[in-house]
């Protein structure tokens, strides 16, 4: 296991993407994206993420340098297309896009179509947030193989489609990020329990029968031997369902089916984002003493085990940030291996990579 | 237990309601809401509720014939004071504004406070859904002591705060009803077992310490356990940030209130704070890719082999659906308590049991 200082970390995946060909500037946007999903404690949306890039990027899955585009505009609600571009870039394009409707609307809803890999979710809820502004954000994911089985069923039918809701900070607190799989778990667990050799959580998983099962090794079999349950039974399917239907119905385009493969392959995810503005609601000041208040509430409730206080969303994040600014970011070894991997598929000489690295 | 039919059974409830001084249309409203939540399974929001309204006009708490007023209007942004009128009426209103607003801008985004109960949320996705919308609704409760304790909490700091997601009808397929309690069961459950005298589901509660436990009286007696969020202990974390976030997108983005100690009304009211977004698809992209794109998804997961072939894989909505023609056939159970409650809410506004016995065709 590397450890790796996350300024030097960025820099070396900034390398990696103009070596790919692209531009400083979204080489910039996508290695800060990837190593704050690490530094948020994401590492499966973190810096892992570039072998499979990079793979598209050179298959021309993924096209670097690309932007978004506006393709239906009805003033507060609007489609953006990704064109297979940089999800950290689109993503972000599309995030400004709204967040300028929103302060002359008072409110947006953005749907964006056919980006790449838009990365850690909780991301464009902030960039909302540090706006000032409330949001919540429904994506899926196409082109990939499905993983997550509908409640009852016996196989996967679409990914982790993952939901986030984000409140602004208050003057005393910090943004509340709701961010999270509508999986029982993320792939990355399942992925940890196999390579240590342990069983998958309990209730996380079923076998091609429908039937639980605690074998992480189904999950890597092709064809898959099983697939990830929902969390919470049948809300959470619901909540994955709609999270499948509403970014591809809603903007033209399609979702997660084996129909809906891509040649060459790419991941692509969309999205359906609702921005609100809360001053056109409530006060500054109501909306401070009142959010402030909630989370003192819950906050307040005794915590069953003393080592794990209640948190609000967005807490952990902050812990692991604070933690792997002072610490540096953890890579395990095997990302690391893929990782130089891809550099040197671009032209990049390994030691190069961990000079900048400073490894 | 009685088995009543529905349109007697909103007979009953419109009497009721209309006799403590509701007026006509207004009984209309609040009977057939109530008996809708029943016919659909979800007895927790049904004709039970009934006297526990009618108990709040008598405390002041819930104000008959009350009407959503529209306080802020920034024409896409509509926040609505409920005044504490019945819910079923407040709900309604407002969501005909935002039919209009997301009709005539694409998206609404409303808000409701100072509602008493809103009951099954669901009925306004349904509405919405009727013009053609999708909606999605985040809902908290208040005026009363929580239920649901925070994810590694051991005490109820939060009610029950549904979400709710729904989309309109297609060519081929009913409206897709997403609509569900973001604790892990329903307090009615708990309060089933509790009559049965049998354990509570696995993962629905934890007692004063805050460890699990399948024990329905720590619901009903000291020292008090909790309702647990939805997700278990692998996923708690998910079920409770989804009500948290129902709590602030409800209770502060509303001008309403979050549901803590001093919120709280003397007597058990509940009183709801909801953020919706309706959005017209149609200002997004045309109504027959809209439709083919939720009926493949729609197909696609439903072919997934059922695990039990007696329970295939369905979407939100059709248990609802299920319920709602096996009990137009065979009437509505009402359990004995809930009856029981019902007639003596009736005579608290002067009818005789006897006349609700005789229009519900119950001896």
């Amino acid at each position: 296991m590397l450890t790796i200082d996350h300024a030097r970390l960025r820099d070396a995946i900034a390398a990696i993407c103009i070596a790919g060909g692209s531009e400083d500037h979204e080489a910039r946007i996508v290695a800060d994206n990837l190593v704050d999903a690490n530094m948020a404690g994401h590492d499966s949306h973190g810096v892992g993420m570039i072998p499979t890039y990079i793979t598209n990027l050179l298959n021309g899955g993924l096209k670097p340098n690309e932007h978004a585009e506006i393709v239906v505009d009805n003033g507060a609600v609007i489609v953006i297309d990704g064109r297979s571009g940089y999800g950290q870039v689109v993503g972000q394009e599309a995030m400004a896009i709204g967040i300028e409707r929103t302060k002359r609307f008072g409110a947006a809803c953005v749907g964006l179509r056919n980006a790449h890999h838009i990365g850690r979710i909780g991301q464009w809820g902030e960039q909302c947030a540090a706006a000032g502004f409330v949001s919540t954000h429904h994506v899926n994911v196409v082109g990939h193989k499905a993983s997550v089985a509908p409640f009852g069923g016996s196989d996967a039918r679409y990914i982790t489609n993952p939901y986030c809701a984000v409140m602004p900070a208050t003057d005393q607190n910090p943004p509340t990020v709701l961010d999270f799989a509508t999986s029982f778990v993320a792939m990355g667990k399942i992925r940890v329990a196999r390579n240590k050799g342990e069983p998958a959580p309990e209730g996380a998983l079923i076998d091609t029968t429908g039937k639980p099962s605690r074998d992480p090794n189904i999950m890597y079999t092709d064809p898959i031997g099983g697939a990830l349950n929902p969390f919470g039974a049948h809300k959470g399917y619901g909540l994955a369902l709609l999270n499948e239907i509403l970014p591809s119905a809603m903007t033209g385009t399609v979702g997660c089916r084996p129909e809906t493969r891509f040649d060459p392959p790419k991941t692509i995810n969309n999205m359906l984002s609702v921005i609100i503005d809360p001053n056109r609601l409530v006060s500054r000041k109501r909306f401070n003493e009142e959010t402030d208040a909630a989370i003192a509430n819950v906050k307040g409730s005794p915590a069953a085990n003393p080592a794990k206080p209640v948190v609000v969303p967005g807490d952990p994040e902050r812990m692991s940030w604070k933690k792997r600014e002072a610490e540096g970011v953890p890579v395990d070894d095997e990302t690391w291996r893929e990782i130089t991997e891809s550099a040197v598929s671009v032209g990049m000489r390994a030691d190069d990579l961990n000079d900048i690295a400073g490894i | 237990m009685p088995t009543i039919q529905a349109d007697k059974l909103e007979a009953v409830c419109r009497l009721i309601t209309s006799a403590r001084g509701s007026s006509e249309k207004e009984a209309d409203q609040v009977a057939r809401n109530l008996v809708v939540a029943n016919l659909k399974g979800h007895d927790s929001h049904g004709v039970g509720m009934l006297p526990r309204y009618i108990k709040s006009t008598f405390t002041g708490e819930l104000n008959i014939n009350s009407h959503a007023e529209i306080v802020t209007d920034h024409g896409i942004i509509v926040q609505v004071d409920g005044n504490q009128g019945y819910g079923q009426v407040i709900g309604e209103e407002a969501m005909e504004i935002g039919i209009e607003r997301a009709k005539a801008f694409g998206l609404c985004i409303l808000t409701i406070r100072n509602s008493y109960h809103l009951c099954r949320i669901g009925a306004w996705g349904e509405q919405c859904a009727e013009h053609g919308l999708v909606s999605m609704h985040h809902v908290n409760g208040y005026g009363h002591p929580g239920y649901v304790a925070p994810f590694r909490g051991s005490d109820a700091r939060i009610s029950t705060n549904p979400y709710c997601i729904v989309l309109p009808k297609t060519s081929t397929n009913p409206a897709t009803v997403l609509d569900f309690a973001t604790s892990a069961v329903a307090q009615g459950k708990i309060r089933v077992a509790k009559n049965k005298g049998v354990e509570a589901p696995e993962g629905a509660l934890i007692d004063h310490t805050g460890q699990p436990t399948r024990d329905p009286m720590v619901l009903f007696q000291e020292p008090m356990g909790a309702l647990a969020p939805v997700g278990g202990e692998a996923a708690g974390h998910k079920g409770y940030g989804l009500a948290f976030m129902n709590e602030l997108f409800g209770g502060v983005l509303s001008g309403g209130h979050t549901c803590r100690p001093e919120t709280h009304h003397q007597n058990d009211v509940i009183l709801n704070g909801m953020l919706s977004i309706i959005i017209d698809p149609e200002k997004m992209t045309d109504r027959a890719s809209f439709e083919a794109e939720i009926d493949a998804a729609i197909a696609h997961v439903t072919a997934s082999p059922a695990a039990d072939p007696a329970k295939p894989v369905l979407v939100p909505g059709d248990p609802e659906r299920q319920t709602m023609a096996e009990r137009r056939a065979e009437g509505v159970p009402v359990d004995d308590e809930t009856w029981r409650e019902i007639l003596a809410s009736g005579e608290s506004v002067g009818i005789q049991p006897d006349t609700l016995r005789n229009l519900a065709a119950v001896n």
